[in-house]
């Protein structure tokens, strides 16, 4: 059999759906946005975290520029070093919180233009 | 709107727009609901599953990646939702102690001597409840759906080799499930 004639065959078994389908979706939907919930707090929460980080590791580093020993051991490290430490990490962090921000304004602009 | 293209409507979705929604759901609502019901053989419940679909199609549309395909995209959504409910009802049959879910079941339902000749199109519904469910949706997937082995594979997880094996066997099958019950008159439907 040519496979012109399968492909008919199996076009006619296209099904539909009964005629309320669309209403009862549409009802669907919004009762799912009804449920719907702001969650920017991620974010907030997200850029506490990292501010009380820094906090500590800048305490930290000048602690151990103060004492200029770890647990003993001598540590000496330039100055020049630790600022380019902190803004390098504070860039590779700044840059994660950027895309979070992003991806939860995506979200928000659909939830809220949704419902 | 039906002149717009799927990434058009999805922008438009992706901005509130529920008529552009009503509009994608539309075009690719009885593909979908062809494919569910070729996993949940029972019309009533595969349109729940189908429901299920497009409320998830719905969520996460602001997570669609734009350069990847929308019907793919969408179909493995039905898919998925359609083997979860199977497994879910199969779970439920066997706590309640009955034969694990078998397509025969449904498929001796419907018998052929309820319908009228001309019915052809319900001939071969029928003939596809009766096929297997990986069967049936290959075919759909494949000559309904119009994917290529690539996306089938996108879409249900099966190897190439296995999509191949297994769309040989279904035409097979499909055809011979045709002849037994329609002799000679599958002649004139081919």
């Amino acid at each position: 059999m040519k496979e012109e004639s399968i492909k008919r065959l199996v076009q006619e078994s296209e099904m539909q759906p009964s005629p309320d389908f669309m209403l009862r979706l549409m009802i669907s939907i919004d009762e799912t946005e009804e449920r719907a919930v702001n969650f920017s707090w991620v974010f907030y929460l997200a850029i506490l975290a990292f501010i009380a980080f820094v906090v500590l590791a800048v305490f930290f580093i000048q602690r151990l520029n103060h004492t200029g020993q770890f647990n003993g051991v001598s540590i000496r490290i330039p100055p020049i070093a630790l600022r380019m430490g902190l803004v390098l990490f504070t860039l590779f962090i700044g840059h994660y919180l950027f895309l979070l921000r992003e991806k939860i304004k995506i979200i928000q602009r659909w939830a809220s233009s949704a419902s | 709107m039906s002149e717009y293209s799927d990434s058009y409507l999805i922008s438009r979705i992706r901005s509130g727009d529920k008529v552009a929604f009503q509009e994608l759901v539309n075009r690719y609502k009885n593909v979908s609901f062809s494919l569910a019901c070729s996993i949940i053989k029972d019309e009533q419940r595969a349109e729940d599953v189908l429901q299920d679909a497009f409320v998830k199609m719905y969520k996460y549309m602001p997570t669609f990646r734009e350069n990847a395909k929308f019907a793919t995209w969408l179909y493995r959504i039905v898919v998925n939702t359609a083997y979860t409910a199977l497994e879910k009802e199969q779970k439920q049959r066997l706590r309640k102690g009955e034969v694990q879910g078998k397509w025969e079941e449904t498929a001796e339902e419907v018998t052929f001597s309820k319908l009228r000749q001309h019915e052809r199109k319900k001939y071969i519904q029928v003939v596809f409840k009766q096929m297997r469910e990986e069967e049936a949706l290959l075919l759909r997937l494949y000559y309904l759906g119009e994917l290529s082995v690539k996306e089938i594979q996108e879409v249900t997880g099966f190897s190439a080799s296995k999509i191949k094996v297994g769309l040989h066997r279904a035409r097979k099958n499909m055809l011979a499930h045709l002849r037994n019950e329609m002799g000679d008159e599958l002649k004139h439907l081919i």
